[in-house]
């Protein structure tokens, strides 16, 4: 617990301290503090989730680039791998290997080879290594190459690039299940994402409405108002309490817990579309523009809903397993 | 209240008579104003919609003048100003079948050409046909010239958005834009935000208050040209999309605007209607003109994202099976197709209230739309010189609207087009919530343009009144209006 506060406040006043830094500037920053330390997986969810809430309030880039890095390395933690990285590992957050087209792995001479196109892989801080679909690919050499960043609906501090790789030597890590593996504690994780974009969006949208006057006084006294910011209050309690208690319930290995993470992140990442949508309503015009940062929120909700792969996939996976 | 909202002849769908009512030309037209559309589209908006979008973010004043230009020369900003003005004539309504096509493959473009023409609308409604001929010779003029001669709509304040969209919160507003009386003209003073297109417009119609005490008695409407002595443009905003139609600030320091230029001011009492009554029904008809028009924008946008969504199952292989050959893609794609469709009767069928039962309903009636198809321009513009050398006419047009007024008509058209504008542009930000689950990881990047078409419908539901300002509307001019002991913006 006393761990837990600790982590919130470091959040917080790392939060704080982002505004004017760059992108790169702040994720140098979040090294120093250790947030990419490969024992932070070994911290609870809770823990987690703290600090990709806090971060994602702050910067929905900054908390998808460390949850990119956590997933690759929660990846090689399911498969017992030893490797120790060095530096930000790539990862392709946006897609479960279901979804990826033509990737072909060979063998010859007891290696493993990789041939793909992987779109939108999110590469924050310069990576070396890239975990996809169960493998471990060096990213220098000729075999790979890296686009430039590309442009996206959201997130657009945090560089994605499509990485091209022919016959990229490749170490395997393990098969299909091992994204699944990942997924289970990761889907925390997004989720958290998901809450603190909301949270943000909350947040600015009371802001304005105390301030903003519109029929002869500040629109948050109009009932209207009013009961848009209590439905977003509503969703985004509900899905505190929600994360909250799936968190308590994969820290302590509870009967079901993975059920549950998967059916929270789902619901997380639509409140959060549908929420940060509402959040610019109540600024109207206002946050339309890149004055404020709900348009921004809108975006990143958006391009989240799809961290650990398509969003339909999931549900109908969660069906197929409760119907199992 | 017995069976509230049940059908009377009078709520029924317009669209179930307007067939007996509507010129048999106006089908032709609509296909006309559909196949030029189109043919834009093919030519000049799909080879730079995105690339005009992505350039915007790089450089965020970059103004879309190609674009401007492309749409000048093929003379879409006289095709819907009056024949007798030296315009195409066209009608509003075939206007929406226009707006449906471009915006379904750019909804910057589509609000580029559509606000122009609320400028027109907002001084036609002054019924001051002598500033709508100037504005309509120059607009030709640029035309023939190819410096693109546009009109925008200069209302939002800094302090008063949601306040200007209607008269019975503007009084409780913070408005500051003063007009000021003075030998010739005005002197007009104050700050415009959010304008659409005001850094490509040559003519903005601008709203200003002799006393901002009391704008709802004092509002003054005047037509500005860019150029003129201490009007200048401001920043162009930072917006999140529908780039391609540049909004801007206005700025005006003892701006000199002379009376021929003035096309609404205090005095004008026609008929026991007092200037506040006047300036009701003026913004009335405003909304209710430019709002069908964003709702079938909203429909032509769910049209692009379901096209986009539906391009993509069709190639895209999920689990070894493609996307389209699964039932649960293949229903999500309906209901895509419907909130398409279900938008697309909604706003043709408020364009049909206002074209049928609004101030120029006369226009669509179809012995004038006859006539005015077959009459020559010239001809055209003598008949209408002589009404315009007749003063008792301007006071003829405001009395047959207040008639709409008395007869409750101008409430119903009002309802329909507020009902018609947040549900088209909610069921398009749904069309595109739906378009990006479906795309998954593909829709999030630039090139494929669904995440476009995400950022620009959301301002959808936001100008012409915020949706939730248009819901009010509907309560007030439809659910709420007549019942004892209900009012609205009085809580």
């Amino acid at each position: 617990m006393a761990d837990s506060q600790l982590l919130l406040q470091l959040v917080q006043d790392f939060s704080k301290r982002q505004a004017g830094r760059s992108f790169d500037e702040s994720l140098g920053k979040m090294q120093e503090v250790g947030f990419f330390n490969p024992d932070m997986c070994e911290h609870g969810m809770s823990d987690l989730c703290l600090v990709l809430t806090g971060l994602a309030q702050c910067d929905g880039g900054l908390a998808v680039a460390l949850f990119a890095h956590w997933a690759a390395a929660e990846t090689l933690r399911c498969a017992h791998s030893d490797f120790k990285a060095q530096s930000l590992l790539a990862f392709p957050a946006f897609q479960s290997p279901a979804e990826f087209q033509n990737l072909l792995a060979t063998e010859r001479a007891g290696k493993v080879f990789l041939t793909a196109k992987i779109e939108s892989v999110v590469a924050a801080g310069h990576p070396s290594y890239l975990v996809v679909a169960g493998y471990l690919v060096a990213l220098a050499g000729a075999a790979v190459t890296l686009s430039k960043p590309i442009r996206t609906l959201g997130l657009r501090s945090c560089p994605h690039v499509d990485i091209l790789m022919n016959q990229a030597p490749a170490t395997r890590l393990g098969g299909a299940e091992l994204f699944e593996q990942m997924s289970e504690r990761m889907a925390l994780a997004a989720a958290a994402i998901a809450l603190g974009l909301a949270q943000g969006s909350l947040d600015e949208a009371v802001r304005y409405a105390k301030t903003r006057r519109q029929g002869g006084k500040e629109i948050y006294r109009w009932s209207e108002v009013k009961m848009l910011l209590g439905q977003m209050l509503v969703q985004l309690q509900t899905a505190t309490l929600a994360l909250s208690r799936a968190c308590a319930a994969a820290d302590a290995s509870e009967t079901g817990w993975q059920r549950n993470a998967a059916a929270v992140l789902i619901s997380l990442q639509e409140m959060a579309c549908a929420l940060t949508s509402d959040g610019i309503q109540i600024l109207g015009g206002a946050g339309y523009t890149t004055e404020f940062a709900q348009e921004q929120r809108f975006r990143d909700a958006h391009h989240t809903q799809h961290l650990l792969g398509l969003l339909p996939r999931r549900k109908l996976q969660l069906a197929e397993r409760y119907l199992a | 209240m017995a069976n509230p909202g049940q059908s009377d002849i009078a709520s029924l769908p317009l669209a179930l008579t307007a067939g007996a009512r509507l010129p048999a030309r106006l089908l032709a037209e609509i296909h006309e104003a559909t196949a030029l559309a189109r043919a834009f589209n093919a030519e000049v908006v799909r080879p730079l919609t995105l690339q005009i979008d992505q350039r915007v973010l790089d450089e965020p004043d970059y103004l879309p003048h190609e674009l401007v230009k492309a749409a000048n020369d093929r003379g879409f900003y006289s095709l819907w100003l009056p024949k007798a003005f030296g315009g195409g004539g066209f009608s509003a309504l075939s206007m929406l079948a226009f707006s449906e096509e471009l915006a379904s493959e750019c909804l910057g473009i589509g609000n580029l050409i559509g606000s122009h023409y609320v400028g027109v609308a907002l001084v036609s409604a002054t019924f001051n046909l002598g500033v709508l001929r100037r504005l309509c010779q120059d607009v030709v003029a640029g035309e023939k010239s190819g410096v693109a001669c546009l009109v925008s709509t200069a209302i939002t304040e800094p302090d008063a958005g949601t306040d200007m969209e209607d008269v019975e919160l503007i009084d409780r507003g913070r408005v500051r834009t003063r007009a000021e009386k003075v030998v010739g003209g005005y002197r007009l003073t104050g700050s415009k935000i959010f304008i659409s297109n005001a850094h490509l417009s040559a003519w903005h119609i601008v709203t200003g208050y002799t006393d901002l005490d009391k704008p709802s008695q004092s509002s003054v409407i005047l037509a500005v040209k860019s150029g003129s002595a201490g009007f200048s443009r401001g920043r162009i905003e930072r917006k999140m999309g529908q780039n391609a139609c540049p909004a801007s600030v206005l700025n005006f320091e003892q701006c000199f605007v002379p009376d021929d230029c003035v096309c609404l001011e205090p005095g004008v009492a026609v008929a026991g209607a007092t200037h506040r009554d006047l300036c009701e029904m003026l913004v009335d008809d405003v909304l209710a003109m430019s709002r069908p028009g964003v709702a079938i924008m909203a429909a032509g946008a769910a049209r692009g994202a379901y096209g986009d969504a539906l391009e993509y199952c069709l190639k895209a292989k999920f689990g070894g099976l493609l996307l389209a050959n699964q039932e649960w893609a293949q229903s999500l794609l309906a209901e895509m197709y419907k909130n398409f469709k279900v938008s697309e009767y909604c706003a043709w069928e408020a364009g049909l209230h206002v074209a049928l039962d609004g101030p120029f309903r006369m226009l669509n009636s179809r012995l004038v739309f006859w006539l005015l198809k077959c009459l020559p321009k010239a001809l055209a513009q003598s008949l209408l010189g002589s009404v315009m050398a007749n003063p008792s006419g301007r006071v003829k047009m405001i009395k047959d609207r207040l008639m709409l007024k008395r007869d409750g008509r101008d409430r119903r058209y009002s309802a329909v087009a507020s009902l018609a504008k947040f549900s088209a542009s909610d069921l398009a930000i749904e069309n595109c919530r739906i378009g990006l689950q479906l795309m998954g990881g593909a829709g999030l990047r630039s090139e494929n343009r669904i995440e476009k078409i995400l950022r620009d419908v959301k301002l959808l539901q936001i100008y012409e009144g915020t949706n939730q300002l248009n819901r009010l509307n509907f309560f007030k001019q439809h659910i709420g209006h007549g019942i004892s002991g209900i009012s609205v913006f009085n809580e």
